[in-house]
């Protein structure tokens, strides 16, 4: 039995965990809902030895327990199955469950022992794969299955399953619950994560809903519905959108039709997404973070190409568009990650600025063999101010800036491109509320001046903020559409969770 | 302004720093090979400077050192990283000998732009193969311009001591290069040659496109940053395949200058290593063209120094190898050190309590 | 002509001489192979074989005594080996440049070295070497005895030191977790494998073979010293480890072939003009390059091999 006690979480100002309780019986599978950010993963961490709580108390079989490494969280018998798996993919199977008994004694491998071991606890739990395989050789499914059993070569007693649905098909899901039944059986403990409703209902013995680091509540499934549940996830906040619209919709610009890309791939990939934008509004994407909504990014800005369907931009099929034919057509990108695929970090907050346009006639000659520095040098402090860029000077280097200054000059750089399109992913992720806001107004005056966009955000008060229309994904399809203005938000989070609802029409 | 000068500053300590730190720990060095080491010093720096005579030998060294040490630098800076200098370097000095020969009836500057021409052409080609493959196929070009290095000289050996084997001579080598097609002495007396213009013609040529045009920045960027320069709508494939063209056609012009400046001919131990050489003389020229330059010369300055000293003393000239490598050796801890401000790690492993980011963005909040 | 090529005594002279060349190239390709599967691309083999080569010989001319040369050969490779090791594990430089500078340190030690022995010591310096182990009974078989049993020892050592290897990667507990060092260390890390002292040992172990290399070649295979006396072959056993894809198996085949390659160009330089010897020089390295870009499927080489391993995560 496990018992947490007042679990607190600090990074700098921010409460990660405040004084979180969670009690987990043995034999129990226990699921811990909430949204993106409630504190699930700070809280498993805590468990699993990878983080220290500011205050609190973890009990652990009737006794106070300080887990400080991975190494007491795995003497003590609680083994993490972690989102992305820690499997050697060159290795085989065997191989990687020898990996954890290395502190045995003995230099050679015992290859015999550990094997009748493994067959064991694969006979026990029904985890049935192929030990000689290479784990590369695995599906996901199998590979998590591998990850179970090295658990349980461990001797665990409590698995912490981290979202394991997020990344199978529905039929290795059942195998999955089919799996964490046996372990009931036998008296293990199971810290189930997840913010699916349905499975949730379908396999815990008790739902714990953490909300921006507390704990909400405790409640037996059996007596709440799906809605109920989402209800206490969500909580009974009231968002209002913020920034009314001014003018109608225009003319589509941009349309998918039937687009596909790695169809068989629910959280990498997108199945038959049909999806209109038209001027001047902005489309709002909600979802879970990883069910296609990166995929359908990069298919919009040309990163991928699709694979079935068709890109109708502008009236043109653009199917083999690259991203510099997009770029020049009026579309512009707001990255999910500004360090990684937004900004140069070595260069220059010109540079960065002009990344796209150097080769203009503003400022080049000769489509780029003589810059026109003058020139360069007067827009990029332009730009400074007009964004409110806080630098030394428009020669730092990006890294150096801040979370929100970097953003300032993405949205600089993309936006005063005057695009027909923008495509936003978590514009505002790790942003403080004043430079929120200014992204904000910005996309909305980018709106206003009749540039459509297509916003994609975990955070779901940010998408009823600013969309007009909204769109819920959901395993790489598009679950459903509701209006803007009041946005159902129940509905929202059904969708999310993966009920799908009839298009409605705004 | 203030604020360049004082970055220039800051990048070229850590080189002078590690050079003084390298000439100081020479004299232990000589000290332990029984000779005295300011005399010895003194015959050095006599090399170098001592006469007129002596720094244009000095700068005849350090001409093949530029061009290696920039094909180096332009290469690191599109973000290949590249140890192919030697493969291009012979390759380029072959095509430019086969047409010398070839065509050596022809006006002597004709002959020399062709050869030039060609000498590039053949780089650029022997770097594009390694910058498309990396581009294209995914292999390591660390590895593919290694052993892409060794064919080229095997080839080039098969050539001259074949195929193309100058008819007069015992030793295998290339046909020398007719007279009327060297590269100008720059003064009488002295090996002096006009190679010296292109060098420093090359390494503003660099400068500017690195650092003065839209081409440059990509280039740059896609060196940094690749992800972000596809998301950007730069074609990081072909300007990894450009970039190592661009790179292999410096490297067939040091071959190129060479031959036709200074050695004429070619034949085993030609140019040896000078690619490797140029890797150093880059990093020690904190890959800027003119950081480059600087270091060539003073690469050259201890190779030219060296031999004088050896002659003077009892001193072994491959002291300056040594000392270079020291160089190097510090110069790669010192950037490290200034970049991390962290001088802790010379003596020991600083470990945060727990590798916090297991797994990436999400574990933060 | 065609007789002399295809006669017996020219097929075993090869094998002969393959057998000699054997050791240097697998010693060195068993060592970065090690090296590797820890995540440590050294290509700075040339410059520790040098070394090795260098002070194996200078033992082994004072001390008369070839297996001094080759011990102390293997200690100059272990320390060459610290320098690479320090640097690219402690301080996170750039591996490559690291192993250049070794390459040109190395060169330029032995070098130093030897004009400094000689300039002492007046006259040619001539090490002892050691001669071959002729087994009994089995030395006397025609051929096979002579190539297999009437070789220098260290060619039995170094096909010991592959199985040795083999054995060490794939049958025991701490080669195991030195290869999921080289694969994916952070997973390692949290199974307890201690990085650093992982790679410290791989860096050992290939600095020491190296070493042992260039000693060999110094008192073994010739028994004086000419500058550049590793001629490449630290560069021919990098490919080796590529070309053999990080295998044991492999590495040994590889070797082989590359030695048979040398073996033939050596005698082809002596006998038949005709033959151009330096395309066959050529070879180890052609099909290396063509392997690698047309058949070497992705996975086969250590997936965090050359990259640093930096342990405070941000």
């Amino acid at each position: 039995m496990l018992i947490l006690e007042n679990i607190t979480k600090k990074f700098k100002d921010f409460y990660a965990l405040n004084k979180v309780c969670l009690k987990v019986e043995d034999g129990h599978v226990h699921t811990l809902l909430g949204e993106n950010g409630a504190g699930k993963s700070t809280l498993m961490n805590i468990l699993c030895g990878l983080y220290q709580p500011a205050s609190g108390e973890i009990i652990y079989n009737h006794e106070r327990r300080k887990i400080d490494s991975p190494q007491k969280a795995r003497e003590l018998g609680i083994a993490m199955v972690h989102q992305h798996f820690m499997l050697i993919e060159a290795m085989t199977v065997l191989e990687n469950i020898m990996l954890c008994s290395l502190e045995q004694k003995g230099i050679l491998l015992d290859k015999e022992s550990v094997l009748e071991k493994v067959l064991k606890i694969q006979e026990a739990y029904d985890l049935s794969v192929d030990v000689g395989e290479k784990v590369n050789m695995l599906s996901v499914g199998q590979q998590q299955k591998v990850e179970i059993i090295k658990a349980l070569f461990n001797e665990a007693q409590l698995l912490i399953l981290d979202e394991p649905t997020s990344v199978l098909t529905d039929e290795e899901a059942q195998g999955l619950f089919k799996i964490i039944k046996k372990l009931k059986e036998k008296n293990k403990s199971v810290i189930f994560i997840s913010h699916k409703l349905k499975e949730v209902m379908q396999i815990s013995d008790k739902v714990t809903v953490l909300r921006r680091g507390e704990t909400i509540t405790t409640v037996d499934p059996g007596g709440y519905s799906g809605e109920e549940l989402a209800g206490l996830m969500v909580g009974e906040k009231v968002i209002e959108k913020t920034y009314d619209k001014l003018q109608e919709s225009g003319e589509i610009i941009y349309e998918l039709k039937n687009v596909s890309f790695h169809k068989n791939s629910k959280h990498s990939g997108l199945s038959d997404i049909n999806l209109q934008i038209k001027g001047g509004e902005i489309l709002g994407v909600a979802g879970i973070d990883g069910n296609g909504q990166s995929q359908l990014a990069e298919i919009l800005t040309g990163l991928k190409k699709p694979e079935q369907g068709e890109r109708i931009y502008q009236d043109k099929k653009a199917n083999g568009f690259s991203v510099s034919d997009f770029v020049k057509n009026g579309v512009a990108h707001i990255p999910e990650d500004r360090n990684k695929m937004g900004l140069i970090g070595d260069m220059e907050i010109k540079e960065n600025l002009l990344l796209k346009d150097l080769d203009e006639n503003r400022f080049s000659m000769a489509r780029g063999w003589f810059l026109r520095k003058k020139a360069i040098q007067r827009y990029a402090v332009s730009m400074k101010e007009k964004y409110d860029i806080r630098c030394s000077g428009v020669k730092d280097e990006v890294r150096v800036l801040s979370g929100g200054n970097q953003q300032k000059i993405i949205l600089a750089r993309e936006l005063e491109r005057s695009p027909r399109f923008v495509v936003a992913m978590n514009p505002t992720r790790g942003l403080d509320i004043g430079a929120t806001k200014f992204v904000y107004d910005c996309l909305i005056a980018a709106r206003d001046r009749g540039c459509s966009i297509l916003i994609v955000s975990a955070d779901i008060d940010e998408i009823v903020k600013l969309s007009d229309r909204i769109v819920v994904m959901y395993e790489g399809r598009i679950m459903g559409e509701v209006s803007g203005a009041k946005p159902d938000m129940l509905k929202i989070s059904s969708m999310m969770g993966g009920k799908s609802f009839a298009t409605i029409h705004s | 302004m203030r604020q360049s000068i004082h970055k220039a500053y800051q990048k070229a300590m850590v080189p002078i720093v590690s050079a003084l730190l390298a000439l100081a720990l020479g004299i232990f060095i000589i000290m332990l090979t029984g000779n005295d080491p300011l005399e010895a010093y003194q015959y050095m720096f006599g090399g170098m400077f001592g006469s007129f005579n002596n720094f244009s030998e000095l700068l005849v060294s350090a001409i093949p050192f530029i061009f290696t040490g920039l094909a180096i630098a332009f290469a690191y800076k599109s973000g290949v990283y590249t140890i192919g200098v030697d493969g291009q370097l012979i390759m380029g000095a072959m095509a430019a000998s086969l047409f010398a020969d070839t065509f050596s009836t022809l006006n002597g500057y004709v002959i020399m732009v062709g050869a030039i021409a060609c000498g590039m052409a053949a780089g650029a080609l022997w770097g594009a193969i390694a910058g498309a493959l990396k581009a294209y196929r995914k292999v390591n070009e660390i590895v593919s311009t290694l052993i892409m290095n060794y064919i080229a000289l095997f080839f080039a050996q098969y050539l001259y001591s074949g195929p193309l084997e100058a008819k007069s001579s015992r030793i295998p080598q290339t046909e020398k290069i007719i007279e009327k097609a060297h590269l100008p002495i720059l003064f009488d007396g002295t090996r002096l040659h006009s190679g010296l213009f292109i060098a420093i013609l090359s390494v503003i040529l660099v400068y500017y496109i690195l650092y003065h045009t839209s081409l440059g920045v990509k280039f740059r960027a896609v060196g940094i940053n690749g992800v972000a320069s596809q998301y950007n709508g730069i074609g990081v494939k072909q300007y990894t395949t450009v970039a190592m063209a661009i790179s292999g056609a410096i490297g067939g012009l040091a071959g190129t200058v060479e031959l036709l400046g200074t050695q004429f001919k070619i034949m085993d131990g030609f140019c040896a290593n000078f690619g490797f050489d140029g890797i150093a003389i880059a990093l020690i020229g904190q890959l800027h063209p003119i950081g480059v330059a600087f270091a060539a010369l003073f690469f050259a300055g201890l190779d030219v120094g060296s031999n004088s000293m050896e002659l003077m003393t009892n001193v072994p000239s491959s002291i300056a190898d040594i000392l270079q490598g020291i160089i190097i050796i510090f110069v790669v801890s010192g950037s490290v050190l200034v970049r991390e401000q962290n001088w802790k790690r010379l003596s020991k492993f600083r470990i945060k309590k727990m590798p916090g980011n297991l797994k990436g963005e999400k574990t933060g909040v | 002509m065609e007789d002399t090529i295809l006669s017996i005594g020219f097929v075993a002279g090869i094998l002969m001489m393959m057998f000699r060349v054997l050791p240097i190239i697998l010693m060195g390709a068993t060592g970065e192979m090690i090296s590797e599967m820890a995540g440590m691309t050294n290509i700075g083999l040339e410059g520790i074989m040098s070394v090795g080569s260098i002070i194996g010989f200078l033992t082994s001319c004072y001390t008369k005594n070839p297996y001094f040369g080759m011990l102390a050969g293997i200690l100059a490779g272990l320390v060459t080996n610290y320098i690479y090791a320090y640097l690219t594990i402690h301080l996170n430089a750039d591996q490559i440049i690291v192993g250049n500078t070794i390459n040109i340190l190395g060169l330029a030690v032995a070098s130093l070295l030897y004009t400094t022995a000689t300039k002492q010591h007046s006259g040619m310096l001539t090490s002892v070497t050691a001669g071959p182990l002729k087994i009994p009974l089995l030395g006397d078989i025609p051929i096979i005895g002579n190539v297999f049993f009437n070789n220098s020892i260290v060619v039995d050592i170094s096909l010991i030191l592959v199985v040795v290897a083999w054995f060490y990667l794939y049958k025991t507990k701490t080669g195991l977790a030195l290869r999921a060092v080289g694969e994916y260390p952070r997973a390692a890390e949290t199974l307890g494998i201690r990085i650093i002292r992982k790679k410290y040992f791989a860096c050992s172990v290939c600095g020491m073979l190296c070493g042992f290399a260039g000693a060999y070649l110094t008192t073994v295979y010739i028994s004086s010293y000419v500058s550049g006396v590793v001629s490449g072959r630290g560069y021919v056993a990098l490919a080796a480890v590529i070309f053999g894809k990080w295998k044991p198996k492999g590495v040994l085949a590889a070797c082989l072939f590359f030695s048979i390659i040398d073996a033939l160009q050596l005698r082809l330089q002596i006998i038949d003009k005709a033959i151009p010897y330096q395309l066959l020089q050529m070879m180890p390295y052609l099909c290396t390059l063509i392997a690698l870009a047309f058949f070497m499927k992705p996975g086969c080489e250590p997936k965090a091999n050359g990259k640093p391993y930096i342990r405070e995560a941000r």
